[in-house]
């Protein structure tokens, strides 16, 4: 009892010091487990050590009278464990692995010592946490680093079961913009997207966690997964590890691309698309003072030249990654981690979609930001820990001309005879093509846009409570404020439309109308969110345990004038129980149920915006004296945004079951299977409180107000729902004796009446609902991921082979139409069930790593081949506003990287 | 213990559906034209011969020919809107109660509370077709292609000037055009609509078990509920050259390949609010309003008004 008062006036404490929330920050893991004898009696007073190059200095603690140990709050990484007492056999594992988020749970039998006996177990790679629920995978640096990932954490997620989709992932049947993203866990998800919002250098990551499912409060609320990155740390020995990679995805003989980006037919000879990548970095890591203070630097350089089917001028990426980390413990009670990272990077040529634009009409998008957070870990007791942390992190997008050059060999945008090199042209109204005729003169339009998050949160655990069994406690509160920052306007405030009205000959031009604007629109949307959660893992018997606990979390989200477009509270109660039948390790029976939240991004704020600027229209002579209802508005009328909020709106929000098991079938081979199901209701929608649309919602038939705008209104409805169901079969072996595998096939089944959440809200209104949110087609989907690595025993020369299998039913996809009112411009239709199956995804990647001896440090050569077989699948489509299906991308035939890597 | 706390967990996750609070709410019920309007519809060909009357096509020598009844494709556009009330005397049937007349040019507007359509114009991948075609009237290219070839006896022509005769050249200029690759994107009459992909069953007329009424399921979403408010709509049929006068040719997607270039025809935006422009000579109209009392009961509303101009 005096141990729950002592905890209560800690929660008291944290409260005060810290009024924040926990939104998802798990950064270590757990050696736990029990030392017996030959005839299984539990020893206690084992002196149980652990040691590593992640942790500072060594951790050490007894079996209690039971035998048992617990070891907490590692860094996840390699260990060495040695248990011993005195009469006893000593028993080392030099090689035992600790994940974050996971118990590594151990069964030590010592032995009565022989003379001069000591034991050491060189393999043994427990992959059964018997007492967690949470659904997902742990992908550890020693794996990460032998199979073909892209040296992309964004790619090597996808290893995980019920994780579909590219860059930025579908997890659980979600869209992409519902996932969080954290490193080293702290919240980096995009406050306008909810997509991934930074990168860094592939070697500075230690272990990556997805959370697919059933994970605790502590880890915050989204509808999809959560991706959680945990970099290294530095350690005691200096460590440099430099590279350099070459992609090219040229060389290989072309196949078919029938269809160029506008949608046009291509002849044999428009078929290449260039596909150049070149990375290196470097990360140098190691001791300020041993055991103390440790650092990592990383830097990455990036650079690539990609094109999309039938355009000529490749995308041209320069990215400069950088990552740094100091980590001090001053001492054992307290240890400080800063991280700084910077990610500026710039997009030449970034519109892959049209072939008809010229080089001056091109497009730069600089992007990038920084980070910077610090957190604090004060180890109270063995069993009792404070972790803060604070976080302030910007990035940014800007999209404008490409910069002028001289260098005509390039083929970027010309400078003119007078302009300096790298000059950025706002001035120059732009032509923007249809129907064939080129956009040219000058890009369209101009965007700065920066996105702002400063966060504070702080947890408190307190770990085997003795009552009726041992609980773990952990309760936090954390708070964030995000605000998003836009200037938008026109080059020169004017863009012209031409047409290609005449002939299929693109230099046949004729402009038919212009627009004027009256300036750059800008706007300031901003979000503060504060949430608490409180949970308890209980075991009432060592084979049995429960989690259970909840989250509230409170969202205002504000818009362009700063009125209070969201404000909702969001509980999230979850509960699991696994069970571990026959009390060995060896297998786990889990159920699991939770209420998961999406309070909304800065895009939903930002959706009820209520300023904005003049524009005029001016028909050309393709008009004659023609005026479409549509064009009455365009009479320099600032824009009157007729948008409202309903009254009481909820959150987002999804219930999830789940119930499975695990297996081990041989040593460290286990089998899985789960099945999930998923029920997300009230997705954000808007309905058109105006406009009277015909049964299609094709054509408008009129209005309520007899002005014929739209009069938009967010709400999120209960017919704006998704219902997912998913199983999953999975092998999981993590490395040791050389090899390691990691294989999952899911069969989903997923129906609603949205296809997704965007980054905003569906710009549509449910009085169309059955078009616009476009019933979501029931679909059964195959995917199958498997990733292998084997270490040839060869050593020095050691030769380490990895590979990777990936293969996805087709994406269905909907057609989407131009609606007759909008005459194209604004509204699309998507009609019910109309959609085509894109063939199958599939590809085959390997790896081979080459160690060459050398006279110091270690040398590797790396060769990575991916879609070494694959389908040429169009990897990105969609349609054009004059109906045509648009393959904006396909794989590439075959993709190889060459590298070289070496480390002292 | 444990059961209860499952049993707590379990209600606590237990989805109740959010109460909205809309004044907006989908409204349903059923449509009904008289078998007469299409018994009494008569067509003419260029030269001012009657093609259609008595409900039989006509031959050259004036001898009906073709039952014309289940002909569903002479049955243009409905519309139906929702209005505070409808008013006799203000036009020569009952029209929706106006507000101020503002422009000498036009009536004063209605200010509808909500509306919908029972077919829409579309299928228009040959430009002779817009404005002509209406959704939720056939099952497959091959009756449009009768349709036009044997009532209102103008063969489909295609750019070249060669008719078209048969579903497979109609569904590949649909394609090679406009990329139509589904029959469910034109809209077809689906007599077992699949619940699973098309959950959405889009209404069409048949004829009632008394043979007296074409009949429709409708709904008007999304309506703006006021007790008292009336539900009244007409039925836009053919003139006597096939035309349609709630059509507007120059306006909706614009047809594009090569030389072929037209708009392929919209309703006008204002059909509700100014019914009065696009009402004419043969359209049928709802003589007796449906007064919603409550948004929850199944409406009726019969088209038994015939202007006669």
């Amino acid at each position: 009892m005096p141990r729950l008062i002592s905890l209560l006036k800690l929660i008291l404490m944290v409260a005060i010091i810290a009024p924040t929330a926990a939104f998802g920050s798990v950064t270590s893991g757990t050696v736990k487990g029990v030392v017996v004898d030959d005839g299984g009696l539990p020893i206690p007073a084992v002196l149980i050590t652990v040691s590593s190059e992640n942790l500072m200095g060594m951790r050490s603690v007894e079996t209690d009278v039971n035998g048992r140990f617990f070891l907490a709050e590692l860094p996840p990484g390699m260990y060495e464990l040695v248990a011993s007492k005195a009469g006893f056999t000593k028993k080392t594992y030099p090689n035992l692995g600790v994940n974050v988020g996971r118990n590594t749970i151990l069964t030590i039998t010592l032995p009565l010592q022989q003379a001069g006996e000591e034991m050491i177990i060189e393999e043994t790679r427990p992959t059964i946490d018997t007492e967690s629920a949470t659904r997902g995978s742990v992908l550890t640096k020693e794996f990460l680093d032998r199979i073909p990932a892209g040296r992309s954490y964004q790619q090597a997620v996808q290893m995980a079961a019920g994780v579909t989709g590219g860059a930025n992932a579908n997890i659980g049947g979600a869209s992409s913009n519902e996932n969080t993203y954290m490193l080293d866990g702290v919240n980096i998800t995009d406050p306008v997207t909810g997509t991934f919002s930074l990168n860094f250098n592939y070697d500075a990551i230690e272990q990556i966690e997805v959370l697919t499912s059933a994970f605790d409060p502590e880890y915050g609320y989204n509808l999809g997964g959560s991706i959680n990155v945990v970099t290294r740390g530095g350690g005691n020995n200096l460590e440099v590890n430099t590279g350099i990679y070459y992609t090219n995805g040229n060389w290989a003989p072309k196949l078919d691309a029938r269809y160029a980006a506008d949608g046009y037919e291509l002849a044999p000879t428009d078929f290449d698309t260039q596909y150049e990548v070149i990375r290196a970095g470097s990360t140098v890591s190691g001791p300020i003072v041993r055991d103390k203070i440790w650092y990592i630097a990383s830097y990455q350089f990036t650079r690539s030249l990609i094109s999309n089917v039938g355009i000529d001028l490749p995308r041209d990426f320069d990215g400069h990654y950088v990552f740094t980390k100091l980590t001090a413990q001053p001492s054992a009670e307290h240890r400080f981690t800063v991280i700084g990272q910077t990610d500026p990077s710039a997009i030449d040529n970034l519109d892959q979609s049209d072939r008809f634009v010229k080089p001056e009409a091109q497009y730069r998008q600089a992007q990038g930001g920084f980070l910077t957070s610090l957190q604090w870990d004060w180890f109270i007791s063995p069993e009792m820990f404070l972790e803060t942390k604070s976080l302030v992190q910007k990035s940014y997008i800007e999209q404008y001309a490409v910069p002028c050059t001289h260098d005509s060999d390039l083929g970027y945008h010309p400078c003119e005879p007078t302009e300096l090199e790298n000059n950025i042209d706002f001035l120059t109204p732009a032509r923007l093509g249809q129907y064939n005729a080129f956009d040219s003169d000058n890009a369209g339009f101009f965007l700065f846009d920066d996105r702002w998050r400063m966060s504070v949160e702080s947890k408190l655990s307190l770990l085997q409570v003795e009552f009726a069994g041992t609980h773990d406690f952990k309760v936090g509160f954390g708070a964030d404020t995000t605000a998003w920052d836009q200037a938008y306007g026109n080059s020169g405030n004017v863009y012209f439309y031409d047409l290609n009205a005449i002939t299929y000959d693109p230099s046949t031009l004729q402009n038919y109308y212009w627009v004027e604007s009256t300036g750059a629109y800008k706007f300031t949307s901003t979000a503060d969110h504060w949430g608490a959660f409180i949970q308890d893992v209980y075991k009432p018997v060592d084979n049995l345990t429960f989690r259970f606990g909840t989250r509230y979390d409170k969202s205002v989200l504000r818009n362009d004038v700063g009125e209070e477009i969201v404000n909702v509270g969001l509980w999230g109660p979850r509960f699991s129980v696994i069970w571990d039948p026959w009390a060995n390790g060896k297998t786990k029976i889990v159920g699991s149920a939770g209420r998961f939240n999406d309070s909304g991004r800065l895009a939903v704020a930002q959706f009820m915006g209520q300023s904005g600027n003049g524009y005029k229209l001016n028909l050309g002579e393709y008009f004659g004296e023609y005026e479409s209802p549509a064009s009455n508005n365009y009479i320099y009328q600032p824009l009157n945004s007729k948008r409202s909020v309903q009254e009481g709106v909820i959150a987002p929000h999804s219930d999830e079951f789940s119930v499975g098991g695990e297996r081990e079938l041989i040593q460290d081979l286990a089998m899985q299977l789960y099945f999930t199901g998923k029920f997300t209701r009230n997705l954000w929608a808007a309905d058109d409180l105006n406009l009277i649309w015909d049964e299609d919602g094709y054509n408008v038939l009129g209005s309520r107000d007899g002005t014929y705008e739209q009069a938009l209104r967010l709400r999120s409805p209960n017919i704006a729902q998704r219902n997912y169901f998913r199983t999953d079969v999975g092998l999981q072996r993590n490395m040791a004796d050389r090899w390691a595998v990691q294989g999952n096939y899911s069969l989903t089944y997923s129906r609603g009446t949205v296809q997704g959440s965007p980054s905003s809200v569906l710009a549509v209104s449910p009085q169309v609902k059955h078009y616009i949110d476009g019933y979501l087609f029931t679909d059964v989907r195959h995917d199958v991921s498997a990733g292998f690595s084997w270490d040839i025993p060869n050593d020095p020369w050691t030769t380490r082979v990895g590979g990777v299998v990936f293969y996805e039913s087709g994406n269905p996809e909907s057609r989407s139409y131009a609606g007759g009112y909008f005459n194209g411009s604004s509204m699309l239709k998507q009609t019910a069930g109309t959609y085509a199956r894109e063939e199958a995804w599939w590809s085959i990647n390997l790896k081979v790593d080459q160690a060459v001896p050398v006279r110091t440090g270690k040398l590797f050569a790396v060769a990575e081949i991916y879609n070494l077989l694959n389908n040429r699948q169009g990897d990105s489509a969609g349609i054009s506003g004059d109906n045509r299906w648009i393959i904006y991308g396909r794989q590439n035939p075959v993709e190889m990287m060459l590298g070289a890597r070496y480390e002292f | 213990m444990r059961t209860i706390s499952l049993s707590l967990v379990g209600l606590s996750l237990g989805g109740c559906a959010y109460e909205e609070n809309l004044q907006q709410q989908d409204l349903t019920g059923v449509v009904r034209i008289p078998l007469e309007a299409l018994e009494s519809l008569q067509l003419i060909d260029p030269d001012g011969t009657p093609i259609v009357d008595d409900g039989f096509t006509l031959d050259e020598d004036g001898q009906p020919v073709l039952d014309i009844t289940d002909q569903m494709g002479l049955l243009g556009p409905l519309y139906i809107g929702a209005f505070p009330s409808v008013e006799t005397g203000l036009y020569a049937y009952p029209h929706p109660e106006m507000g101020p007349i503002l422009d000498s040019d036009r009536p004063g507007d209605t200010y509808p509370y909500g509306g919908t359509t029972v077919g829409r114009f579309d299928y228009a991948c040959y430009e002779q077709l817009r404005c002509k075609v209406v959704t939720g009237r056939y099952t497959d290219y091959q009756e449009i292609i009768d349709f036009f070839s044997d009532v209102v006896q103008e063969p489909i022509l295609a750019p070249d000037g060669t008719e078209v005769t048969n579903a497979s050249t109609y569904q590949e200029h649909c394609f090679t055009t406009e990329y139509v690759t589904s029959d469910d994107e034109l809209s077809f009459v689906d007599d077992k609509p699949n619940e699973d992909v098309r959950p959405y069953f889009k209404p069409y007329f048949s004829l009632n078990e008394e043979g007296t009424h074409y009949v429709a399921d409708v709904t008007i979403p999304h309506a703006l509920v006021v007790d008292g408010m009336e539900l009244w709509g007409w039925v836009d049929m053919p003139s006597a050259r096939y035309n349609f006068a709630s059509c507007n040719e120059s306006e909706g997607d614009m047809h594009y390949r090569y030389t072929e270039q037209f708009y392929k025809g919209s309703s006008y935006p204002d059909l509700l609010n100014f019914p009065g422009l696009y009402i004419d000579e043969g359209d049928w109209i709802v003589d007796e309003p449906y007064t919603v009392d409550s948004a929850d009961d199944e409406f009726v509303i019969d088209f038994t008004y015939k202007f006669e101009g």
